[in-house]
């Protein structure tokens, strides 16, 4: 293709140059031929301009003669002064007027005294005369004369005619009998005038009267003179001709036989024939009166006269032109060849482009037709244009029954909570969409429409997007059911019921509407959990969260707090009317019976009842408040209903431990614990030296003030904070053992308090072993004091745990051992290796002989076990006494040592007796 | 008649060696009957010298017949002039006016070898047997008929009339030209011939009461003629219809037709040419001029009372 194009170019070249060749050729030559034209038309313009000059002189002369005739005419006296004036004027404005003159009639028998007045007026020689080569001699009596008078211009060689008879010359006698016959100017025949130039006569008659007669035979009678002009015709033909450069022929027609030759003028450019280009002739007749002529004019071009000026002007626009064409043509050429180059690059590329669009296109409508989005689009009138497959899947349309139609007849959508027919796209929230198909069934969607823009912004259609959200939407529901419910129960959760609670506390600031909160804690669960295990718990808690459900009204919000503990939030409700609903739903409680494989159980409730009026301004105060009102009721004996007052200092007091819970939080957050500790000595054999000591714990307030742990732990232990509380200990501990462990006055063992959270704590026991592998800390100097409280109740748990840390070389200790209801069969399963008599029955032991023996017995039962033994709050040397006496082996207490930052131990010698 | 013939051939062939191709070193003698400032005269030089001027040598002579009359004193200017030819040999001699031909060419120069070329001659040249073989030239006319035409217009039935010129012999031809012509119609004219001015306003006036009309000829003659005194007695006299035919005389009379003096001293300078270039004087007839003036007086013309023709007063030129 672009070797073609190459060889085009030349030849379009060549073509245009042979074309730009034939025209400048045909331009020359129509312009060689409008030359010639153009010489022509000015050669005929000349011969006609010559032609018509010639004829108006000719017409002049017969003005000038007619004239004259009238200026005799009408002269009573003819004058030759006034024939003079007259003459000259005419001689002056008409150089080819050779002379004029006047001829009167003079009869013969006039003659003499015509002749002797001539000689009276000065004229001595005068006489009538004819002539004979321009000699004038006297003529022979003729009948009648027309002797010259007058003639201007007057001059020696003229005045010689002066007398002279033209009648008395045949060629001069005929015009003028014309003239007298037709009364019209008459012209001679061509003769040479006065010897020198070629020229003719011209007469007028001059009748008797004013008016030429009517016949010829009249006018003949009634002449009375001739007027005469001679005429040269050289001049005449000169002066047309002027300085044209023509050759001309004049001559004479004459009333019979071929015209007479009067003058002639050849083209003066004489050169040979060969210089000739072409020779333009013109023959024409002129006349007037009694003139008639034949004028031939002729112009020969020659080369060297010839206006080659156009032709070259001609030629140079050709070549001009040509080459202008032949440059247009190949810069046309060089251009078609670049545009054909480019077109097929051009073509090339959009072969390419469209074969990648048409792979895009594919790889769209692939991607479009696999991906799970359904996928619309329209053009700018909203017609569908394309629906992919999952789009025809989810509308129910195919592609083929879909394009064209508008797009709210296929794609139809309402919201969700729209109940009437779809109508069409629904504006947002887009979450809430329905798709109602073509089948009029309903499919959550989620959609976008979103235009397609041009380059330009404007608008060429849309594109709709949406996908099926069925499930989506219904595992969102759950999702928020779940995070709304508790799980278990399908109760509203904590967190519900707090925003609830806070909601409505706010309102009650705004309307003064009285709300109240039950706080419902049932008495018998750990009893059925212990009892049936956890499985049997969880239906106990189904089975009455669905009864107590049915006792709630809509505005009512019944949540399960966490565990066995229930709240209700009674909306718009008295407090007297609360305490009935709280009564109503405790006896519903009481009216279950739990029923689990073949044991049926009776459960109980503690409710504390606490309206919004009470002063209680925040959610947590009145979670707090109707937490201690529930525990109140549960101390006052359980299964009761207990309504919360601000001025009840022992609610107060428990309502005061919930509000700890925020400061033990942040006590932890900001570790303003501190480590104390109590030594323990041995009794048997007695010893000063502490051999342990246990680890204490106080808590540095906001304001540096201590607060000792009887103040934050039972609110630690009643909001399960103590499991962090344990984990910060343990890790204090270790860390300051760490700091000190080339300290000569560490003690061999370190006891921490363990709450019963960590025991039941699954993760509590890779806690301990980390923080022993962190610290490098010896497994040994580290004791857990565990109460028999705690280990009873997740027995399994702790008898895991002690196991498990005792293999690593920890040691336990079970603490406040006689305190409660447990039995001895607990410390066969619980393998501890303290025992830490409860210091109730030591410090009394005394006094009381029931704790001496209880003591002495604890001792004995823990020997027999293997265990060591250790009593506490020993605060007098008397009880320290009794004890060794009883084989106690070692002892703590105010007598041995009170409690003391732990670091105080390591300066203070053992045998100091601050330290007891 | 071979002799003859021989005689002729020899004459021609003589005549045509004198020939002189007109040539600024051709010789033109000019004899003038008069003199220098006569106004006759002036014209015909005038006339004379724009045609040779540059075409010959011209040499004048003055025969000066106005200021000195009498045959004694014009033979001796003749005989002085034909000395003068003789001498300078001119190619052509000029004779203008009577005496130059009376005087002159008649007695020595009449078919003599040098061409001659008369002027000025009054109304005919019968006197001086003109025209010779060697002589051609212009009978001097004027504008009889026209100017007493207007005459017999203006007054009508006049019967007698006054030809008032200076006492020169040339204007007899004038005087007996105007007479013949009143002739012919029944009225007498009168020539009174003056000398002197006091004689010419005494005929003026005398012809105030006398004649019907009055010819005023040429003053050139009169000596003590004052142009001043002349036109004033003209205006405070002049009643009767005045008529001349000399331009210098038109202050004087109501109307004028004047011959030109110009006129023949052209007519004389073409005729010379002519000859010098080989033209026989015989070949070329004698011819009167034919080119006149006129003039009105309109003050004069006021003062008489007397009305001309409309024709006349928008063709003439004004004179006072």
């Amino acid at each position: 293709m672009d070797g073609t194009l190459q060889r085009l170019r030349p030849s379009l070249v060549m073509l245009v140059a042979l074309v730009g060749a034939v025209f400048t050729l045909s331009l020359v030559l129509a312009t060689w031929r409008d030359v010639l034209r153009a010489h022509e038309k000015l050669f005929i313009a000349e011969a006609d301009a010559v032609r018509e000059q010639l004829l108006q002189q000719v017409k002049a002369t017969d003005e000038m003669v007619i004239g004259l005739g009238t200026l005799v005419n009408s002269a009573t006296h003819v004058d030759a002064d006034q024939f003079r004036v007259f003459s000259e004027e005419l001689l002056r404005r008409h150089p080819y007027l050779i002379s004029t003159s006047y001829l009167p009639l003079v009869l013969d028998k006039q003659r003499s005294n015509f002749e002797r007045a001539r000689h009276e007026a000065g004229f001595p020689g005068f006489a009538i005369t004819d002539r004979t080569d321009d000699n004038y001699r006297r003529a022979p009596s003729q009948a009648k004369y027309f002797p010259l008078l007058f003639i201007e211009p007057f001059e020696p060689i003229s005045v010689s005619m002066i007398g002279f008879d033209v009648l008395s010359e045949p060629r001069l006698a005929q015009p003028a009998q014309f003239a007298i016959d037709l009364a019209q100017p008459s012209a001679g025949d061509p003769q040479l005038i006065e010897g020198r130039v070629r020229g003719y006569w011209l007469f007028a008659p001059v009748y008797v009267g004013k008016e030429a007669p009517a016949t010829i035979e009249e006018r003949r009678l009634a002449v009375n003179a001739l007027v005469a002009i001679r005429i040269d015709a050289e001049k005449l033909l000169a002066d047309s001709l002027a300085a044209r450069p023509l050759g001309a022929r004049l001559r004479t027609i004459v009333r019979s036989g071929a015209p007479l030759d009067l003058v002639s003028r050849p083209y003066k450019a004489k050169r040979p024939a060969s210089w000739v280009v072409k020779t333009f002739a013109q023959n024409s007749e002129i006349g007037s009166g009694g003139q008639r002529f034949q004028l031939e004019l002729e112009r020969t071009l020659y080369w060297r006269d010839v206006n080659y000026l156009p032709v070259i002007a001609m030629l140079l626009t050709g070549v001009l032109t040509t080459t202008a064409f032949v440059l247009l043509a190949r810069r046309t050429a060089q251009r078609t060849l670049a545009l054909e180059r480019r077109n097929i690059e051009i073509e090339r590329l959009v072969s390419e482009k469209t074969a990648e669009l048409a792979r895009e296109k594919e790889r769209a409508q692939v991607t479009l037709a696999s991906i799970g989005d359904a996928v619309i689009t329209t053009d700018a009138a909203g017609c569908v244009e394309y629906l992919n497959p999952a789009a025809e899947t989810l509308t129910g349309w195919n592609s083929g029954d879909a394009c064209g139609r508008a797009l709210k007849d296929v794609f139809r959508t309402q919201a969700a909570d729209e109940s009437g027919p779809a109508t069409g796209i629904t504006e947002p929230p887009a979450s809430d969409i329905l798709l109602v198909d073509r089948s009029q069934h309903r499919i959550a969607i989620d959609q976008s429409v979103a235009p397609i823009l041009g380059r330009d912004d404007e608008v060429l259609g849309s594109v709709v997007v949406f996908r099926d959200v069925t499930e989506q939407r219904k595992f969102a529901r759950e999702m928020s059911h779940q995070a709304t419910h508790d799980a278990l129960t399908g109760l509203y959760n904590r967190r519900v019921f707090e925003d609830r609670l806070a909601q409505l506390l706010a309102n009650t600031e705004v309307d003064g509407i009285q709300h109240a909160l039950l706080y419902i804690d049932l008495d018998q669960f750990k009893i059925v959990n212990d009892a049936c295990g956890h499985t049997a718990g969880d239906q106990l808690l189904r089975q009455l969260a669905a009864i107590l459900r049915k006792e709630m009204r809509l505005s009512d919000v019944l949540a399960r707090l966490g565990g066995d503990e229930l709240g209700i939030l009674l909306h718009n409700c008295q407090a007297e009317e609360a305490f009935v609903v709280a009564g109503k739903l405790l006896q519903t409680i009481n009216d279950f019976r739990f029923v689990w494989k073949d044991r049926t159980f009776a459960i109980g409730a503690s409710i504390g009842l606490v309206s919004f009026g009470d002063g209680l301004e925040s959610a947590a105060s009145v979670l707090s408040a109707a937490d201690a009102a529930c525990y109140a009721a549960k101390d006052k004996g359980r299964n009761r209903v207990l309504a919360y007052q601000a001025d009840d200092a022992e609610l107060s007091q428990r309502r005061g431990q919930t509000q700890w819970v925020s400061r033990l939080k942040r006590a932890l957050d900001e570790d303003r614990f501190v480590l104390y500790c109590q030594p323990i000595v041995r009794v048997s054999p007695p010893t000063a030296v502490p051999v342990m000591q246990e680890i204490l714990l106080r808590l540095r307030d906001a304001d540096s003030t201590l607060i000792p742990p009887g103040a934050f732990l039972p609110a630690a232990e009643r909001y399960g904070l103590m499991p962090a509380v344990d984990r910060w200990v343990v890790r204090a501990v270790l860390q300051w053992l760490a700091r000190h462990a080339a300290d000569p006055a560490l003690m061999d063992c370190y006891t921490i308090n363990l709450s019963g959270l960590s025991l039941s704590d699954g993760k509590f026991q890779d806690f301990v072993l980390q923080e022993l592998a962190v610290s490098g800390v010896a497994a040994t100097r580290i004791a857990f004091e565990i109460t028999e409280t705690a280990a009873v109740a997740a027995l399994d748990s702790a008898v895991h745990l002690i196991k498990a840390l005792k293999d690593k070389g920890c040691r336990f200790l079970l603490d406040d051992f006689g305190s409660g209801w447990s039995s001895f069969t607990y410390l066969k399963n619980l393998p501890v290796d303290f025992i830490k008599i409860d210091g109730g029955l030591v410090r009394d032991l005394i006094d009381d002989k029931l704790d001496d023996a209880m003591v002495r017995s604890i001792n004995e039962i823990g020997h027999m076990l293997g265990i060591t033994t250790i009593a506490e709050f020993v605060e007098s040397d008397a009880v320290l006494q009794r004890l060794s006496l009883f084989g106690v082996d070692y002892a703590q207490g105010y007598f041995i040592g009170h409690p003391a930052p732990i670091d105080a131990h390591l300066q203070r010698p053992a045998s100091d007796p601050a330290s007891r | 008649m071979h002799l003859a013939t021989a005689l002729i051939l020899g004459l021609v062939l003589v005549a045509q060696a004198t020939v002189v191709r007109a040539s600024p070193t051709a010789r033109c003698l000019y004899v003038s009957s008069y003199h220098a400032g006569y106004e006759w005269n002036d014209g015909i030089e005038r006339g004379l010298e724009s045609v040779l001027q540059d075409r010959c040598v011209i040499r004048k002579f003055y025969m000066d017949g106005k200021r000195h009359l009498g045959e004694v004193f014009a033979r001796a200017k003749a005989l002085e002039a034909k000395r003068l030819v003789d001498t300078w040999k001119p190619d052509i001699i000029i004779a203008a006016d009577d005496n130059a031909s009376k005087y002159l060419i008649m007695p020595y120069f009449k078919n003599a070898a040098v061409p001659v070329v008369f002027c000025g001659i009054n109304w005919t040249a019968d006197a001086y047997g003109y025209p010779y073989r060697n002589a051609t030239g212009m009978i001097e006319v004027g504008p009889l008929e026209p100017l007493h035409a207007e005459v017999l217009a203006v007054v009508k039935h006049a019967r007698r009339g006054v030809f008032l010129s200076a006492n020169e012999g040339t204007l007899d031809k004038e005087f007996s030209m105007v007479q013949k012509f009143y002739k012919r119609r029944g009225i007498t004219v009168t020539h009174k011939a003056v000398g002197t001015m006091a004689a010419w306003k005494a005929a003026y006036t005398a012809a105030q009461g006398n004649a019907d009309f009055l010819v005023i000829g040429n003053n050139a003659g009169i000596q003590d003629w004052d142009k001043a005194v002349a036109r004033r007695y003209v205006y405070e006299h002049g009643r009767l219809f005045s008529v001349a035919y000399l331009d210098w005389m038109a202050p004087y009379a109501m109307l004028t037709m004047a011959k030109i003096a110009d006129e023949q001293g052209e007519w004389s300078g073409k005729v010379a040419l002519r000859i010098l270039n080989g033209t026989p004087p015989s070949k070329i007839p004698v011819v009167a001029n034919r080119r006149w003036n006129m003039f009105v007086n309109p003050r004069l013309l006021d003062k008489a009372g007397i009305r001309l023709s409309p024709d006349i007063l928008q063709k003439a030129m004004k004179v006072e």
